[in-house]
């Protein structure tokens, strides 16, 4: 783990040292935050294994049509065609959560790549990187999302495209600023008169203080592209039905919600929890950076 | 004669802080009490617990399970520990009042001193008074001013002004003077003294320099490390101190009279190991060297090495110089800098550095005084590469082929706090020894001897710096600097962010390694004493320009220049 290597280093001799005794991370979280950990954990752990545990499938009809919540043998009552909305709930949250963090890791790589460029080169490639930032920054991220989804036509990696293209210049205006902050920095500065430099410089003084940020912002952004990416198949962008996917469902069971408000309401409330916990748990992996003293 | 009513009096207090990770006894079972027109001088290190019995007093330590108060404190007849008095947030500022370190912090940069003085004096006529009090002389015009139109001396006398104008039984000032400029703090403080004696209040000083507290204090309480280990009478303290640590803060302050030719303050494990190590490398005898320093016949010069010695000590393998090297350390020649920046869409050009030149020598050290913004800093920087000139040449070129080293004055933002000592060691050896066949072992060996050399041991290769205490880290800087000999040693403010006993010790070590190894040294400082410790010439700078250069042995005798003489009388003062 990312915290172990700090954890078991040898006890030093050092007075500074002496009397810090340090307690486990677990303790540093509130209560929320714990909670909020715990909750991640769970909700990837469904979505995980989930959809091997449970005993439907989520594309072949096993019961009478919209049976509510509670029914014998269907604890999320089934949809319209009588499919197990419990087994489609776990399966599109499986794909929902995938999809959301392989695009937040693709933009997140890729924006920090072009904002590490940007930040400590400088000059004339600054310029251009940034200036071709601001280009996608200008427009509505949604609506740039929509159009390159539409034309890769409807799936839910044209979808995940979509969503990858508005997202990276987010990151990398954030990682130029951080890094031109921390390439200011006096510990930078005596790195380079002690003689490290170009990318041994780069690596080993400069970036480790900027992924703290771009992790809090990527577990936070999790939340947030998985409500995109519902957003997009609620308009019918993303997941070609009737494969499992969050947003969708909602979208789908929309028509019926006056009949079977469950079918709506409950794939809602999944993209709601999800984006929450992964919200408070950005806020947990915030407090467990700062300990590290960057 | 009345007799003298007792203002402040704390019995036994104890505070401890709980934090998430440990608990720690800020103060330990102080007892302390002023009278009624009495100053008393609390003087410590940097967490000594002195603030805290600071913020004690003012009834701010709240029982919170954050923080625990036991013990008595009575102010003016009120009990604040261990019982909050119920009133006391309403009544607090009529019996306690304090002035800070940093008045811009404390002053409301929204309003005029006018009406911030005139809500406690009530009239503006009294409000000139008040400030006549305080020394300002057109007291009507600083009425209409805001803070940040003042200089920070000016601030500071309106502070004191403000603090007085309550008429509090006692005032607090904490660290009053530490960051004004050097040539303005004796003003402050004699007006803070005369302003707090006349008003009648008792005062509660709290310092961590024993020069200062002498001037104002009556009394005198030395904490360390959360206990009151001496306290009395200031003259009684000064001339007799009893404790070992009362003597050694005594001992490790530097003034102009200070002797440049021996170690300074008392003898100290670390600087002593090193100094054993270099005189038994030159075959010297290396016994005693303790009674040596304090018999004060342990000089400087018995440690100018041979080259063979140094390259022994250090590791380095490249170091083929012998004898007398007449080419300079560290040359400037003519060099200019202007910053531009815009105000209001305007340049604004300002030129920093016009023309300067001059030379450090093998083995020389320089010393460069001068006032804030005078442009020294921006000079350390184009002579260790960090900034360039605009116009001018800087050389820096080692005879080893070695470039210059800087130390800066926050040794803890200077390392990265991620890297291990060890690997901030290394890299600097890999790349001055790249190709040189040095392998990784060599490397940790090298890094370990030169950590010996200033003073740390093994356990420190694989600390992180903020695992170090400030002295901890600023001696691993100087290893960084060191472990490959540079040209030329640039320093900047080394020790004006460390405590006294600490500050001392860096200088030893300074003033070791560079004659042990033969470092040129340039040292950028405000503070005089220390200058003329360290440096064989002091330049003095002002805006801009090198105006002057002394020796540092007449240093006291030839200063001629004003911003020079003004720095002389603060260090006498």
């Amino acid at each position: 783990m990312l915290f172990s290597r700090r954890r078991a280093r040898a006890t030093l001799a050092l007075n500074a040292l002496a009397d810090r005794p340090r307690e486990g991370i677990w303790s540093s979280l509130g209560m929320a935050e714990r909670a909020s950990v715990i909750g991640v954990v769970a909700v990837s752990l469904v979505a995980l294994v989930g959809p091997w545990l449970m005993p439907y499938s989520p594309i072949i009809p096993s019961g009478d049509p919209m049976l509510p919540p509670l029914s014998e043998g269907h604890l999320f009552g089934t949809d319209t065609l009588g499919l197990d909305m419990g087994s489609r709930l776990v399966s599109g949250l499986q794909r929902s959560l995938l999809a959301a963090v392989v695009v937040t890791a693709v933009a997140a790589v890729l924006g920090t790549f072009i904002g590490v460029i940007a930040g400590f080169r400088g000059g004339f490639l600054d310029n251009a990187l940034m200036r071709v930032t601001d280009l996608f920054l200008a427009f509505p991220a949604t609506i740039i999302a929509m159009a390159v989804a539409a034309a890769l036509g409807q799936s839910i990696a044209s979808a995940m495209v979509g969503i990858t293209v508005v997202w990276w210049p987010l990151y990398a205006r954030l990682v130029r600023g951080e890094v031109r902050r921390v390439a200011a920095l006096p510990h930078v500065q005596a790195a380079r008169v002690s003689g490290v430099r170009g990318w041994r410089l780069l690596v080993r003084h400069v970036t480790p203080a900027v992924t703290p940020t771009i992790s809090v912002t990527a577990s936070l952004d999790i939340g947030a592209v998985v409500m995109t990416l519902a957003a997009l198949s609620f308009i019918g962008l993303g997941t070609p039905a009737p494969a499992p996917e969050l947003g969708r469902m909602a979208s789908d069971g929309m028509s019926y919600f006056l009949n079977a408000w469950w079918i709506a309401v409950l794939p809602s409330l999944a993209i709601g929890l999800v984006a929450f916990l992964f919200n408070y748990s950005g806020d947990a992996l915030r407090v467990l950076l700062r300990r590290k003293g960057v | 004669m009345s007799e003298p009513t007792t203002v402040l009096s704390i019995t036994d207090l104890s505070v401890t802080y709980r934090t998430r990770d440990r608990i720690v006894a800020a103060v330990s079972d102080a007892t302390l009490s002023i009278d009624a027109g009495q100053c008393l001088g609390l003087v410590g290190e940097s967490g000594s617990g002195k603030s805290t019995i600071g913020a004690a007093v003012q009834g701010i330590i709240a029982n919170d399970g954050a923080a625990t108060a036991a013990g008595e404190v009575v102010i003016a007849g009120r009990r604040l520990a261990p019982i909050t008095d119920p009133d006391w947030p309403q009544v607090r500022g009529d019996i306690v009042t304090t002035v800070f370190q940093d008045p811009m912090r404390s002053l409301d940069p929204t309003m005029t001193i006018g009406n911030m003085l005139t809500r406690y004096t009530g009239s503006a006529q009294q409000s000139v008074a008040a400030l006549d009090r305080v020394q300002i002389r057109d007291a009507a015009q600083v009425l209409k001013k805001y803070p940040h139109q003042l200089s920070g001396g000016m601030r500071q006398r309106v502070m004191i002004a403000l603090a007085l104008a309550r008429g509090p039984k006692l005032l607090v000032a904490d660290e009053p003077t530490t960051a004004l400029d050097v040539s303005v703090q004796a003003e402050v403080l004699s007006v803070l003294r005369e302003a707090a004696m006349d008003a009648g209040c008792a005062v509660l000083f709290v310092t961590h320099d024993l020069g200062v507290a002498r001037h104002m204090c009556d009394h005198i309480a030395v904490m360390h490390e959360g206990r009151i280990v001496e306290q009395g009478a200031t003259d009684q303290i000064l001339s007799h101190p009893r404790e070992a640590y009362t003597r050694r803060l005594m001992a490790s302050r530097i003034t102009l009279a200070s002797d440049r030719t021996r170690p300074v303050g008392l003898p100290e494990e670390a600087v002593m190991a090193s100094m054993t190590d270099a005189l038994a490398l030159r075959g010297e005898p290396s016994e005693g060297v303790a009674d040596r320093w304090v018999a004060g016949t342990l000089r400087w010069d018995e440690f100018i090495g041979d080259t063979a010695a140094v390259g022994a000590a250090t590791g380095a393998t490249d170091i083929t110089l012998v004898g007398q090297v007449t080419r300079p350390a560290l040359a400037v020649n003519n060099v200019h800098k202007t910053f531009t920046s815009r105000a209001k869409g305007r340049k604004v050009a300002n030129h920093v550095l016009k023309d300067v030149s001059f030379e450090i020598g093998y083995r020389e050290s320089v010393a460069l005084v001068g006032e804030s913004g005078s442009g020294k800093s921006t000079l350390l920087k184009i002579a260790g590469g960090i900034e360039s000139a605009d116009e001018g040449t800087v050389n820096a070129q080692g005879v080893a082929g070695e470039g210059p080293q800087v130390i800066f004055q926050d040794a803890g933002a200077s390392l990265t706090p991620w890297r291990t000592v060890e690997q901030l060691l290394c890299e600097r050896i890999a790349h001055t020894h790249t190709g040189s066949g040095m392998d990784r072992d060599q490397m940790r060996a090298l890094a370990l001897r030169t950590l010996e050399l200033v003073g740390l041991d093994a356990s420190a290769l694989t600390a992180r710096p903020t695992q170090l205490s400030g002295g901890q880290q600023q001696r691993v800087a100087i290893a960084r600097a060191v472990v490959v000999p540079p040209s030329v040693l640039l320093c900047d403010e080394p020790t004006s962010a460390l405590d006294v006993s600490v500050a001392c010790s860096v200088l030893n070590l300074i003033n070791l390694l560079r004659h042990s190894l033969g470092i040129a040294v340039m040292f950028v400082t405000h503070d005089l004493a220390a200058a003329r410790l360290i440096a064989d010439r002091v330049l003095v700078m002002t805006k801009g320009e090198i105006v002057e250069t002394v020796s540092a042995e007449r240093l006291v005798d030839d200063i001629t220049t004003p911003y020079g003489r003004r720095l002389v009388d603060a260090v006498l003062a």
